[in-house]
């Protein structure tokens, strides 16, 4: 020390110790190592051992014990590395004292076994090292450096366990956090995708801290995209979120190396740097890294375009589908990204909206997507995605027309079978079944082993069903249940062949398939179901013990169908006249606490039924008056007006006599005068108590009954002001809608609309559709009268307004001018069997109408024609289709058959009351005129006389 | 010339009748020194055209200089001191002081900022600014703003700081119409991307005001689906607004969902939505206790029917993304 105090003041040091004294040589080798001429030092020190080696002077402890160290360091750094580590050996041997004191002896070893090419050894070095700093920064920079050196000498697991021992410490978490971001990195080196992506997700990455934010960025991009093609949704979300946008990381990296600059400088100033080689190493070494990751970045592409779009993906797979969709539409939307990156995120997107079942949105998306990508290889699948989101939303024939366009423009692409089937299926959903045949037999020849065979061949089967050819329905199926035992698709296929079999009335091979099904499949989704049929197909049989027995066994955990197989018990019951069996079936239903609570009003009325029909008035009153107390103000209950009818009938008519003749009966109908003093007394209290919804229904009840001709006080205006619509149930809804649309009273619309709000699932919506419709069309808004008939169509396919619908479609269809399908719509509803007499009489009223205004007049008196052959029973529509006739044989010049027709109508006496008379007799004699006289019998007569 | 920004701010004021209220002093005292390196000491008012004129104490009268500006080579005001002990109390967040002791240094030299438009000589006027809006000042926080909207800086940064300013004391004030001016044009300005979300959580806000739940939600999100593990100022308020959003239209799952989320992401909830974060807990434990959050799948929902709408609309008539759109285009 004394020797180094007495050189610093000296001059600068000399090239060479030639001829200077051991004491003057030694001066200048510190000289030059103090001066930080490390090459020049280590030479000298070189010089200074071979002249002064072997003397006592050189080789004092002392001596020894300064001079090694130094001439090490200068060594090292002058790049003489097994000079090196030949001197820092020797320290290590000789001083073990020093090492204790200077551990950074090791590490400058370590660093000269390093340069040497001896990983091994460094790692020793720095084992060594890190048992002298333990807990120290320095001991960090030393895990970091020992795991390169690790995974030099290929040894990856021991790499890695070190830098998690790193992780575990105490150490700063830039640090710990820089020797995880080298873990991820060697195992992505590695090929060790699974543990990368681990170690991504189970560190506390802060981008605050941490200096590599580049490095992290990418290692987060590959290991977010392994786990996206692995399906780990949640994981790649997580990685993808330590992603940013280029620009960002760009700015963000140039931040951390302006702080990482001011840091140094501001450590050299403070002179923390000094005597710490390894650190100024490391910061130095760090700074080189991330300005040369930055200068790689700026000049890379943009990988952002790229990332969002795997990351708008990840989301969608994720069910994120709004972050989804705003990601997409940011990429399709922005112009500086590639046309492929921003047709893909159009694609998407579109994706996106079909998911979240935005089908308006979903469309616009994808027309747009056709539009502007029309060559694009995810055309023909977003033109898939539009015939979707039409089916989904119910409009077949546009659904059709996309999926035909898919069919024909694109045969040999990939997903061609699927378009071909869905396009039979959305066939058998229009009706069009021919058609869909066609198309469910086109995929069956050209894809015999396609993955919707079975699929095709059992719609093609079921498309007989519909349309009740059930022999070839039944043959069908049976050929395809044969062939697809193992198929997911074979237990429907079976449930569906004894559907069959039970519409064909083949119950006993009903049957046999039904159990067959049960037998093997009891866990199928229509288990269920098939119990209602094998009752239902015991009862075909006239089983009925079976049958009961059958719907008995059906729990009520399977909901709706409990509640039908308890009704049609009830039914068996009815047929057996085991009128007890009934009371205590209901009975014990409506004690079921177990039970689904619905249509509690029908079994009520059920069980009361059965007891009247028992004779036990006394129960069977009270059990009528008691589910009109209960449930007559409940707006959802069914089978009030069934109740109030049997009430009706039990007083007035069947039993009356009865009625008030049994006194022991406590109830107020049986002791009132008449039906109408009972409902009038029951509208009263109700309206007194504010029970509006069956106040509504008794006025409804006792208005359509014909009400009291001596009580004038009651009118659907009436009740319109008394009872809001929200108080009224469906069907006092529709009614009310209907009567007041009669009486043009323009409150009619929120009846209506309120029927279609508030029950989405009643049959009575029917008559909201037909009000709706009437309203359109008065306004001339035909379009839309025909989407509100269509829907009452598709929606409610027996209904009882059925006839006025179709009446009406006809009309409207007429007025469109699309005469065909006006023309179609009035046969359907010739082929209605319910609709016969004066509705059909009406439809081919409507049909030769349709003629007329389409030119076709001699077909339109075919149908008159018709009218007046066959419909006699409705005068006025005779009275009209003669005069029309007469009229249309006029136009076209059939003078003749004008009058004939004309004649015919006046001799029936009948229609002498009709306004057309008076018409046709003034018209037949203007007729007669323009006739050519026929020869009379008399002037005959006379001529024959003359011959004669 | 002045900016968008600085126009729209005199139309809100003008339409609120806010007189601007820190009215800036006529003289400041401080020392000018001219080109040749002189130093004058005095009162300085700023002059026409772009002069200063400066009054010197002489005996016991004052003599008056004219120094037109390309003769100045720096001025320095005698509130230095002030001037930085405001902005420490601001940065340790003592507002009240900051307010006091920059207030006279903000009437000082605000005239001073449209002969020399620096940042450094508006730092002190946007520190109070935001002192007034940290002490509940909202309308003095707008009057500052406006006063720096209407110079024309060199770089934007001040008029970014002053529109975020204003924007904030806007929605502070709960003016939602000019909040959702504001925050529109803020959002129109800014990527998803950018390091604040700011905007879309103001203009989320005045969406709930007016109850459109849905448009609430969407621009809530967008920051968020942007969001990375980077900072973004005002990222944990859209979450509040998305997750409102969603129980104000009854979809509960929905909002537990983006508040499990939230948790995940160890943001700070904000203070001021301490009941919803409440009632949040409260339906999380309840939740968690009987369901299994997985099984709720929403069931398909098939329309009515009814009449069709007109499925041939621009792509324009889909978007949700309030965000500029200067790389944008609507095919």
């Amino acid at each position: 020390m004394l020797l180094l105090a007495g050189i610093t003041a000296g001059t600068k040091a000399q090239e060479s110790l030639d001829g200077m004294t051991f004491r003057d040589a030694l001066r200048l080798c510190l000289l030059a190592a103090g001066e930080g001429e490390l090459e020049k030092a280590a030479v000298l020190f070189e010089s200074l051992e071979q002249i002064f080696g072997q003397e006592a002077e050189y080789l004092e402890e002392d001596i020894q014990r300064h001079v090694l160290p130094v001439k090490g360091m200068a060594e090292l750094a002058a790049g003489k590395a097994p000079e090196a580590i030949d001197t820092l050996e020797r320290v290590r041997r000789q001083f073990p004292s020093l090492v204790r004191e200077k551990p950074s002896l090791l590490y400058s070893l370590a660093q000269a076994h390093k340069q040497n090419g001896n990983p091994e050894k460094a790692r020793r070095a720095l084992d060594e090292y890190l048992g002298h700093v333990a807990g120290t920064v320095e001991a960090g920079f030393a895990y970091l450096e020992r795991a390169d050196l690790y995974f030099q000498e290929g040894l990856l697991d021991e790499g890695l366990e070190g830098l998690g021992q790193l992780y575990r410490s105490t150490l700063p978490r830039s640090l710990k956090l820089q020797g995880q971001l080298k873990a991820v990195e060697a195992c992505l080196q590695n090929d060790r995708k699974d543990q990368a992506t681990g170690l991504i997700l189970q560190t506390d990455w802060s981008v605050s801290t941490m200096p590599e934010l580049a490095q992290l960025t990418f290692s987060a991009l590959r290991t977010a995209e392994y786990a996206l093609a692995e399906r780990r949704i949640g994981d790649a979300l997580k990685l993808f979120r330590l992603v940013p946008p280029k620009k960002v990381l760009v700015r963000v990296q140039r931040e951390k190396i302006e702080e990482l600059k001011q840091s140094l400088t501001t450590r050299r100033a403070g002179g923390t740097l000094r005597n710490a080689t390894h650190r100024q190493q490391y910061f130095a070494q760090l700074q080189g890294r991330l300005e040369q990751q930055l200068r790689a970045l700026e000049a890379a592409a943009d990988y952002t375009p790229n990332f969002y779009l795997r990351y708008g993906q990840c989301l969608l797979l994720g069910a994120q589908l709004h972050k989804a969709w705003l990601i997409f539409e940011y990429v399709t939307l922005n112009g500086a990204y590639p046309d492929q990156v921003r047709e893909e995120a159009h694609y998407r997107w579109v994706l996106t909206a079909h998911q979240m079942e935005e089908w308006e949105e979903a469309l616009t998306l994808a027309r747009n997507f056709v539009t502007r990508y029309p060559d694009s290889d995810l055309a023909p699948q977003a033109l898939y995605l539009i015939a979707s989101a039409h089916l989904e939303q119910r409009r077949y024939r546009e659904s059709q027309e996309v999926l035909t366009d898919l069919v024909e423009g694109f045969p040999d692409h990939a997903l061609f079978p699927r378009w071909l089937f869905t396009r039979g299926f959305v066939q058998v959903l229009s009706e069009d079944y021919e058609p869909a045949r066609q198309d469910f037999g086109a995929y069956l020849s050209r894809f015999p082993q396609g993955a919707l065979r079975v699929n095709a061949g059992l719609w093609d089967g079921l498309t007989y069903f519909f349309e009740k050819n059930y022999a070839t329905c039944a043959d069908r199926l049976t050929t395809l249940s044969g062939s697809a035992r193992n198929h997911p698709l074979y237990p429907e296929i079976q449930y569906r062949l004894a559907s069959t079999h039970y519409a064909w009335r083949r119950y006993d091979e009903a049957l046999a398939t039904i159990d067959r099904y049960l037998g093997n499949s009891p866990r199928h989704f229509r288990v269920g179901e098939a119990l209602i049929l094998k009752g239902d197909i015991l009862m075909g049989k006239g089983e009925l013990e079976e049958a009961l027995n059958t719907f008995s066994g059906i729990s009520a955990d399977v909901g709706r169908l409990y509640l039908y197989s308890v009704f049609q018990a009830g039914k068996i019951l009815r047929a057996l006249q085991d009128y007890a069996g009934m009371v205590s079936h209901y009975d014990a239903f409506l004690r079921n606490e177990e039970a689904p609570r619905a249509r509690l009003s029908e079994a009520l009325y059920w069980l009361a039924w059965a007891n009247q029909q028992q004779g036990a008035l006394d129960q069977a009153f009270p059990i009528y008056e008691r589910a009109l107390a209960t449930y007559g103000d409940d707006i959802h209950s069914a089978e009030m007006e069934g109740i109030l009818k049997a009430l009706q009938d039990l007083k007035t008519n069947r039993v009356g006599e009865t009625l008030t003749g049994a006194s022991d009966i406590r109830s107020p109908l049986a002791t009132a005068e008449n039906f109408s003093a009972w409902i009038l007394r029951e509208i009263a209290i109700a309206q007194q108590n504010n029970r509006l919804t069956y106040y509504a229904r008794l006025v409804l009840f006792f208005m359509e009954q014909g009400g009291n001709p001596e009580t004038t006080e009651f009118s659907y205006q009436a009740l319109a002001d008394t009872v809001p619509p929200e108080k009224m149930d469906a069907a006092t809804l529709g009614h009310m809608g209907l009567a007041l649309l009669e009486a043009e009273d323009e409150r009619a619309r929120p009846f209506f609309e309120q029927l279609l709000d508030g029950f989405p699932s009643s049959p009575s919506r029917s008559m909201a559709y037909l009000g709706l419709a009437r309203l359109d069309f008065a306004a001339a808004d035909y379009s839309s009268a025909r989407e509100w008939l269509h829907s009452s169509n598709e929606e409610i396919p027996f209904h009882p307004r059925m006839s006025e619908t179709q009446l009406l479609l006809g009309r409207t269809l007429s007025r469109m001018e699309l005469f065909e399908e006006s023309i179609a719509a009035y046969e359907d509803l010739l082929r209605l069997k319910s609709a016969r007499g004066r509705p059909h009489a009406r439809a081919l009223q409507g049909i030769a109408e349709s003629h007329i205004l389409s030119g076709a007049l001699d077909r339109a008196i075919a149908y008159y024609q018709r009218i007046y052959n066959m419909y006699r029973a409705y005068p006025d529509l005779v009275s009209s289709a003669y005069w029309k006739s007469a009229k249309l044989f006029e136009a076209l010049g059939r003078l003749p058959e004008a009058a004939a027709t004309l004649r015919e109508m006046l001799s029936q006496e009948k229609l002498k009351v009709l306004p057309e008379w008076g018409l046709a007799e003034t018209r037949l004699a203007h007729l007669v005129s323009l006739l050519p006289q026929e020869p009379g019998p008399s002037q005959a007569e006379e001529k024959n006389t003359h011959e004669n | 010339m002045k900016t968008d920004a600085c126009a729209a701010w005199l139309a809100l004021l003008g339409a609120l009748a806010l007189p601007n209220p820190v009215l800036p002093l006529a003289a400041a005292t401080g020392t000018l020194t001219n080109t040749e390196g002189r130093q004058f000491e005095g009162e300085m008012t700023v002059a026409d055209p772009a002069a200063i004129r400066l009054e010197v104490a002489a005996g016991a009268g004052t003599v008056s200089y004219l120094f037109p500006k390309d003769r100045i080579r720096s001025i320095d005001f005698f509130d230095a001191e002030q001037m930085e002990a405001g902005m420490e109390a601001l940065s340790h967040g003592q507002y009240e002081a900051a307010v006091e002791a920059l207030k006279p240094v903000h009437r000082q030299r605000s005239p001073f900022l449209r002969l020399y438009p620096l940042e450094a000589l508006a730092e002190p006027s946007l520190a109070l600014g935001e002192a007034f809006f940290q002490t509940g000042r909202f309308i003095e926080a707008v009057g500052v703003a406006g006063v720096l909207l209407g110079v024309d800086f060199a770089k934007p940064r001040i008029h970014a700081k002053s529109n975020q300013l204003l924007l904030r004391s806007f929605f502070k004030l709960e003016r939602w119409e000019e909040t959702e001016i504001l925050a529109k044009r803020w959002c129109e300005n800014h990527d998803p991307a950018a390091d604040s979300a700011l905007g879309w959580w103001i203009l989320g806000e005045a969406h709930l005001a007016a109850e459109d739940w849905k448009a609430a939600r969407w621009i809530g999100l967008l920051p968020i689906a942007f969001s990375s593990q980077y900072p973004k100022p005002y990222l944990e308020e859209c979450y509040p607004v998305v997750i409102q959003s969603w129980i104000s239209e009854g979809n509960t799952e929905k909002a537990l969902q983006a508040y499990r989320e939230f948790l995940g992401r160890k943001l700070t909830w904000p203070e001021d939505k301490a009941d919803l974060r409440a009632s949040l807990e409260g339906m999380l434990g309840e939740r968690d206790s009987v369901h299994d959050p997985s099984s709720f799948d929403p069931a398909l929902e098939i329309p009515q029917g009814g009449p069709e709408k007109d499925l041939n609309l621009p792509l324009e008539s889909v978007r949700k993304i309030t965000s500029k759109t200067e790389t944008s285009e609507t095919p």
